[in-house]
């Protein structure tokens, strides 16, 4: 499995945020959107046409489905969608890719880092 | 006014992604706050109707799962067959291009090649119904079989340099046959070699028109040392041995449509700049064109007002009535045609 996610990686930024809004709970589009620009702290903000182009692809690579209408829900024009295995999988991967960057870019970092002088003593 | 404007956005995506975000993409519309979000989200709205029908073709009809690969079981590996597929809208218009340069660029080598592998010469002839081509005793006989060229005529002619046609015993040179016999060879075509001392009297590059024809002293001067009878004798004789239908038929139509060639005589005056003059005279019955410092041609009729000139290739001659296709008209014109050129000659 993790040989297959794999070779999807690196995702691009729409749908590895998509992914992340919906790890940890089934959301509708717009509550995507609002998560999306959460966890960006409103850096990264989705469109409905961005958002729903990603959304028919992972529907389609089977990263998400689709749950359809709640009951009970106050507009039935929402449509609710939520992490498959597969997709989870996906993050983890591109999770764990990123956070491998992120390891590298730290070492780079710091090896580059100017050396401080220490003040001498009178 | 703008989530009118938004909704019509939305109708016109493609159908499947229409139908299945539509109501949800509207239904964040109405959710934003402010003419701002609003407008920003309609740009949103533009740039997805053109992702979606330029660049999501497989999505116009809906979403389809795409296909998992099914794991072998008991090492027996499985398949799977491809999901349908359409062609996305670039890939189409990258190879209608293509394919219409291709098409340009070989239609341009053909036009231009300078082999001319497809050079293809089709003669107008008109044939006529099986009665009309009964033989008739009353009718005259020709001096030369009126036969359009033949295949073997027109490869020997097809070896002659030059454009405008024959030079000197070229045709006896392509056909392996010495220059002058004086036994004829070819009885179809009806072509009488000159007497040996004529044929070496003749220069060996005879002096060219104004039209550039050239002379070719076999076809001219064969043409009166035939008797009607005895050509046709031969014809008859030659159609037996041959398999040619098609030259039979042919020189029957010939005798048919050269009834009356008294109508076509006459000097025609060509008012081109090199201005000159076409004679054509009747001889043994027999149309023959004649022009300035040139022999004599004998012509050979396919229907009623068109006639190949013997001794040239791709050399036609078109009369032309006063009324159209009236038959009793007087001619008043003569159209030469000759190697994609046309002269206009009127009757003087």
């Amino acid at each position: 499995m993790n040989d297959d996610a794999t070779s999807f990686l690196p995702l691009a930024p729409a749908a590895l945020h998509i992914l992340l809004s919906l790890a940890a709970e089934d959301l509708h589009g717009y509550g995507i959107m609002q998560e999306v620009a959460r966890q960006s702290e409103g850096r990264y903000k989705l469109g409905p046409g961005t958002l729903y182009d990603n959304l028919q692809r992972l529907i389609r690579q089977q990263w998400v489905e689709e749950l359809g209408r709640r009951s009970g829900d106050d507009d039935p024009r929402r449509r609710y969608y939520r992490l498959t295995s597969v997709g989870r999988g996906v993050l983890a991967a591109e999770t764990a890719r990123l956070a491998g960057v992120v390891r590298e870019a730290r070492l780079r970092l710091q090896m580059t880092k100017p050396q401080i002088p220490k003040p001498r003593r009178a | 006014m703008l989530r009118s404007l938004y909704r019509c956005l939305l109708r016109l995506h493609p159908s499947g992604f229409r139908r299945r975000f539509g109501d949800e993409m509207l239904w964040i519309f109405d959710q934003a706050v402010g003419k701002a979000a609003a407008l920003k989200l309609l740009g949103d709205g533009m740039l997805s109707l053109a992702r979606q029908w330029g660049l999501r073709s497989e999505f116009w009809h809906g979403i389809s799962p795409a296909p998992t690969p099914q794991p072998a079981s008991d090492g027996i590996p499985s398949f799977a067959i491809l999901d349908p597929f359409r062609p996305r809208t670039a890939a189409v218009i990258h190879g209608l291009v293509l394919s219409t340069a291709v098409f340009c660029l070989t239609c341009f080598a053909i036009r231009y090649s300078w082999i001319h592998v497809l050079h293809v010469h089709i003669p107008e002839v008109q044939f006529e119904s099986p009665s009309v081509m009964e033989p008739s005793t009353n009718a005259p006989a020709m001096p030369e079989e009126p036969a359009v060229p033949s295949r073997q005529e027109g490869r020997a002619k097809n070896d002659i340099p030059g454009p405008f046609g024959a030079e000197p015993g070229a045709e006896d040179k392509a056909s392996g046959q010495p220059p002058v016999s004086p036994v004829p060879q070819n009885k179809t075509l009806g072509i009488t070699p000159a007497p040996p001392g004529r044929a070496q009297v003749a220069p060996a590059v005879q002096p060219r028109s104004p039209l550039g024809l050239a002379a070719n002293p076999l076809a001219a001067t064969s043409m009166p040392q035939r008797r009607p009878t005895q050509l046709l004798a031969e014809a008859d004789s030659s159609e037996a041995q041959k398999d040619s239908m098609f030259s039979h038929q042919i020189s029957r139509t010939t005798i048919e449509t050269q009834s009356q060639p008294q109508t076509y005589e006459g000097t025609y005056v060509v008012e081109s700049p090199e201005r000159f003059t076409i004679s054509i005279t009747t001889e043994d019955g027999h149309l023959v064109m004649n022009v300035a410092g040139q022999p004599k041609r004998a012509l050979a009729p396919v229907s009623e007002t068109k006639f190949v000139v013997k001794g040239i290739e791709n050399c036609w001659i078109e009369f032309v009535r006063d009324r159209g296709t009236d038959a009793d008209a007087t001619i008043r014109q003569l159209r030469l045609f000759q190697n994609g050129q046309q002269f206009i000659a009127r009757r003087r």
